[in-house]
């Protein structure tokens, strides 16, 4: 963490605090959703999650110029994962293996849906973290490719080319395990 | 277009079934079999979105909440110490069971930041316990100018939040105390209140991650505990001078140990491998302290200190 010395509380005259809660509960799981899915592993989301929020604390007065809140959060999150991705890469650690958590099913769907979305699980832990990030922020934050590849530092065109890549590897495993 | 490329242009696109350009459009509009690869990729998407997280993503965001609950509570306390101490404690206690790695709420540290912390609030525990044994005032001076311009500027420079740092100032100003002081009950009493800042930072790590850092954290707690509190104790027993506001003193610190022992039990429920022989040394120490506090010595009950009349019934 970059951080400068954090006021985790800047507001407590004026119930900034509050809204700072506030914007934890509307936003925290849709955080943890994208760094779940780019590290494979709830440990290091837990970390990268709490990293976000703490960077976020440290930088009230730029989030509340934002029109887009959970769009800028997402974007502070990508780059924690990534300046954690540098920092292991440096130190040569090895990460954590993927996890691949329990599935919640509705009844009367159960068998079916479970064994997809296990094997959408499954395939995504073959691509790699750049792919799985295009491919979550696109279809469960509907973000255009133009902000996912700024956030990436990548090109559109690249952004493409990684949903591309995504979409082709999930369906392909979905039919070969549907037979 | 060929099927080819509408499927090239499908697997790229923003929306699979929405928004296709006009030529994509006329040729799904022909081809069953791009219809339904669109569908698919619309399946697949959905899907995706359906996926539920681990439970662990729900219980991080209460124990971050729950650390902000805490946060505003302790800062808006009544400038007393013991009352800021009571309310720190319990937020220690509500938040414990609800914590991960790297700790709760304002405690939260990346891995790096706990070791730098750890490292930072250790040379500030040494410091204290060595000038508290000091065996003269002259001595305690030189040990305390030996250290604090350069832990002050540690604790000045370091990046870790207000209530972090908090922590580390309240050391710091023990040192500070300690010098100008030769008050076995007071330090007793403020190395009791630095003790419980330390069994705060461990209820508030996650021992099953984090089992080193528990394990350090408990090991300064009986450190300062023994060293600090029990030292000081026995002498100002010794002592013999102890007068009422002294025994009171003694008696309010002793009378939050059965809450202490509870924060105790609760972080070994929850890192049992971690903490164990830390935590037996430490509850072994409180209950040498409650067989001493019979009466006519510290403790509630205690006999008549200097200056105190009692009333007897004849």
């Amino acid at each position: 963490m970059t951080a400068d010395a954090v006021d985790l509380m800047p507001g407590e005259k004026d119930g900034r605090a509050g809204d700072f809660a506030a914007l934890v509960d509307a936003h925290w799981m849709a955080v943890f959703r994208l760094v779940f899915w780019m590290s494979g592993n709830t440990h290091d989301a837990e970390e990268l999650t709490q990293e976000t929020f703490l960077r976020a604390l440290q930088r009230l007065a730029e989030m509340s110029l934002q029109t887009q809140t959970r769009a800028w959060l997402l974007r502070v999150a990508t780059n924690a994962f990534l300046d954690r991705k540098r920092k292991q890469n440096r130190a040569k650690q090895v990460a954590l293996p993927p996890d691949l958590p329990g599935l919640a099913t509705a009844p009367g769907d159960r068998i079916e849906t479970s064994e997809q979305a296990e094997l959408a699980k499954a395939a995504m832990t073959t691509l790699s973290e750049t792919t799985r990030a295009v491919f979550h922020l696109r279809v469960q934050e509907a973000l255009p490719y133009a902000e996912i590849a700024a956030m990436l530092g990548t090109t559109e065109q690249a952004a493409r080319w990684h949903m591309h890549q995504a979409r082709s590897k999930l369906v392909a495993q979905l039919r070969t395990e549907a037979g | 277009m060929n099927c080819q490329q509408v499927r090239e242009w499908l697997l790229e696109a923003e929306n699979p079934l929405a928004g296709q350009p006009a030529d994509v459009a006329a040729h799904s509009a022909n081809c069953a079999a791009c219809r339904e690869a669109a569908a698919e990729l619309a399946r697949l998407d959905s899907l995706w979105r359906s996926l539920p997280l681990p439970a662990e993503a729900e219980r991080s965001k209460q124990a971050f909440l729950a650390g902000l609950a805490c946060a505003p509570a302790a800062r808006q306390a009544p400038p007393r110490r013991f009352s800021r101490r009571r309310i720190l404690q319990w937020c220690a206690t509500s938040a414990a069971g609800l914590l991960v790695a790297g700790g709760g709420g304002w405690l939260v540290f990346s891995a790096q930041q706990a070791q730098a912390y750890d490292d930072l609030l250790d040379h500030l525990v040494d410091w204290n316990l060595r000038i508290s044994q000091a065996h003269s005032q002259a001595e305690r001076i030189r040990l305390y100018d030996q250290q604090a311009n350069h832990l002050r500027a540690m604790i000045r420079k370091s990046k870790f939040s207000a209530e972090a740092v908090a922590v580390l100032n309240d050391y710091f100003d023990n040192g500070d105390w300690l010098v100008s002081h030769s008050d076995p009950v007071g330090e007793a009493d403020r190395f009791s209140g630095l003790a419980d800042r330390l069994l705060q930072l461990a209820a508030a790590t996650d021992g099953a991650r984090n089992s080193k850092r528990l394990n350090r954290l408990l090991r300064q707690y009986n450190r300062v505990l023994e060293s600090g509190v029990e030292v000081k104790i026995a002498a100002a027993e010794a002592s013999g001078a102890m007068d009422f506001e002294h025994q009171k003193k003694l008696e309010q610190l002793i009378l939050a140990d059965p809450q202490r022992i509870k924060n105790l039990a609760a972080i070994l429920e929850r890192s049992p491998h971690a903490s164990r022989k830390e935590i037996e040394q430490a509850i072994r120490t409180y209950d040498k302290r409650k067989k001493k506090a019979k009466p006519g010595k510290v403790g509630p009950g205690a006999g008549k200190a200097k200056g105190e009349r009692r009333i007897t019934e004849s």
